[in-house]
C-alpha cells in the first residue's frame, strides 16, 4: 500500500514536471521536483524509502527524457545517498531547513554535472547516441537552481508534514486497536 | 574495509548493478515495451494538468507580449497584402503546373513515403533536446532519418527501438544537416546554437544570402532527401572579415510544442 502511495506520487510529479512546468514555457525555470522530493524522503524516511523513489523515478524521468538509463537515476541515489551520509554519520543531527536548502543547491548542481559526465562519457564510447551538452547545462543551471530553491521549503514542509502524520498514526495504531 | 559491508554501501552496489544491467537492455532494444509503458503510463495525468497549465500561460504570454504583438499584426498587415499579390501568380502558375503534370503523367503525390507518428514525450528542461515518437524499427523507421511538421525539418532519429524511436531536434548544438539556400543554391551547413536557435554556417564569404532567403536540406546524406526546408534566413550574424559567412535561421515551428510528426523513409 506504501509503494502504490509512493508510486502515485511520482506519477504526479513526473505530470506537474511535464505537463505542468514544461507547458508553462519557463524555459529552464523548470523546478526537478522528483530531485526535492528524493531528498526529503533520503533525509525524512528509511533507506528504502529513498531508494524506492530514487531507482523508480529515476528511471521514469530517465525514459521520458530519452536520456540513457542511469543519467538521473545514479544521479539521485548519489545525491540522496550523500545527503544521508553526510547528516546521519557525519553530523549526527537532523537537518534544518537552511541545511536542506544547502543540500538542495548542492546537490541540484552535482546532478547536472553528473547529467554531463554520464551522458557524455556514454556518448563517448558510443554506447549511446545523446550526450547532454556541458555548455547547455552550465546555461540552464542558475534557472534550475533557483526554481529548485524556490521550492524547496514548501516540499520540505509537505514531505515533513506527511512523515509526521504517518508516524502519529502509526503510534495511535495500538490504541486504536484495543 | 568494514564499509564496504554496511547497508548503504551495499545499497549503493546494487543501485549501480541494476542500471548497469538496465542500461545493457536498453542499448539492445529489449527495454522498449516497458519503456513505451512508462512513457503512456503518466499521459492521461500530464494531459489534465497541462490542459490546466497552458491557458495559465497563454494568459501571462499574451500580457507580457502585447507591444510585440501590435508590431508583428502591423508587420504582418503587409506581408499579407505582398502574399496575396504574390498568391494571384502562384495560381497562375499552379494552374500551367497542373497542367503540365497530367501531360507528362507525373505523380501528384508526395515524392516522400511518409510516416505518421505521435509525439511521446519532449525533455521538458531543454537539457538533451531530444523528443521519443511512436514509430520504431516496426514502422520501417531507421537511424539517420529526418523528421518534419508541417512540412519543416525539425530533427533527425538518433535512436530506434521497436516500437519507439528518439529523434534529436535540429536546435540542440551536436545537430549539424548539410542545407543550402533554396534560390541560389548556396551551401552551409545548420547547425543548432543553444536556446532553441539555428545557425547556417561555413558558406564562403562571397556567396549571396539575404534574410528572408529559403533554406532547404542539401541532400548530401542520403537518410535525408533534399529540398527539405528547413527555415528561412534571420539575420547575418558573422563579419566580413570571418573566415566564413554565419547567419540565424528561424523556422515557424515551435519545436517543443508539437504533438505529431511525420519521418521520411523515402
Amino acid at each position: 500500500m506504501k509503494y502504490l502511495l509512493y508510486l502515485i506520487s511520482i506519477v504526479v510529479v513526473i505530470a506537474l514536471t511535464v505537463g505542468g512546468f514544461g507547458a508553462l514555457g519557463l524555459g529552464a525555470l523548470v523546478p526537478n521536483l522528483l530531485l526535492l522530493i528524493i531528498l526529503s524522503v533520503a533525509l525524512e524516511y528509511s533507506i528504502g524509502d529513498f531508494i524506492f523513489f530514487a531507482l523508480v523515478g529515476g528511471i521514469w524521468l530517465d525514459v521520458i527524457y530519452g536520456l540513457p538509463i542511469g543519467s538521473f537515476t545514479l544521479a539521485f541515489v548519489i545525491c540522496g545517498g550523500l545527503s544521508t551520509l553526510v547528516f546521519q554519520r557525519v553530523f549526527y543531527s537532523e537537518v534544518n531547513a537552511r541545511q536542506f536548502l544547502l543540500v538542495v543547491a548542492v546537490s541540484t548542481l552535482l546532478l547536472n554535472f553528473w547529467l554531463w559526465f554520464y551522458t557524455q562519457t556514454l556518448h563517448y564510447f558510443h554506447i549511446v547516441p545523446i550526450g547532454v551538452s556541458g555548455l547547455q547545462l552550465l546555461r540552464h543551471t542558475p534557472a534550475m537552481l533557483i526554481a529548485n530553491i524556490i521550492l524547496t521549503y514548501p516540499l520540505y514542509a509537505l514531505v515533513e508534514f506527511i512523515s509526521k502524520t504517518t508516524s502519529r498514526f502509526a503510534q495511535r495504531q495500538p490504541y486504536l486497536r484495543s | 574495509m568494514r564499509f564496504i559491508y554496511s547497508k548503504i554501501f551495499l545499497t549503493f552496489a546494487g543501485c549501480l548493478v541494476l542500471v548497469v544491467v538496465l542500461l545493457l537492455l536498453q542499448t539492445k532494444g529489449i527495454l522498449q515495451p516497458i519503456e513505451y509503458a512508462l512513457l503512456q503510463a503518466p499521459r492521461p495525468v500530464t494531459n489534465a494538468v497541462r490542459s490546466v497549465a497552458e491557458p495559465v500561460q497563454g494568459f501571462f504570454k499574451t500580457i507580457f507580449s502585447l507591444r510585440s504583438i501590435v508590431r508583428e499584426n502591423a508587420s504582418l498587415r503587409q506581408r499579407i497584402i505582398a502574399l496575396e499579390q504574390q498568391q494571384t501568380s502562384f495560381d497562375k502558375l499552379q494552374l500551367e503546373n497542373e497542367l503540365l503534370r497530367k501531360e507528362f503523367n507525373f505523380q501528384q503525390n508526395s515524392p516522400y513515403q511518409l510516416q505518421p507518428c505521435s509525439v511521446l514525450s519532449i525533455d521538458p528542461q531543454e537539457l538533451s533536446d531530444a523528443i521519443v515518437v511512436s514509430c520504431g524499427t516496426e514502422e520501417g523507421i531507421k537511424e539517420g532519418q529526418a523528421v518534419l511538421s508541417e512540412g519543416f525539418l525539425i530533427g533527425k532519429v538518433v535512436f530506434v527501438g521497436s516500437h519507439t524511436s528518439t529523434a534529436l531536434l535540429i536546435s540542440n548544438a551536436q545537430s549539424a544537416i548539410d542545407a543550402r539556400i533554396s534560390k541560389n543554391g548556396v551551401e552551409g551547413v545548420v547547425k543548432g546554437s543553444f536556446g532553441s536557435g539555428m545557425i547556417l554556417d561555413l558558406v564562403t564569404q562571397t556567396s549571396e544570402i539575404n534574410p528572408g532567403d529559403l533554406v532547404v536540406t542539401a541532400g548530401i546524406n542520403n537518410r535525408i532527401p533534399k529540398d527539405i526546408v528547413i527555415g528561412e534566413v534571420g539575420q547575418i550574424i558573422s563579419q566580413p572579415n570571418d573566415l566564413f559567412k554565419k547567419a540565424s535561421i528561424t523556422s515557424p515551428i515551435r519545436f517543443r510544442s508539437v504533438d505529431f510528426v511525420f519521418i521520411v523513409k523515402q
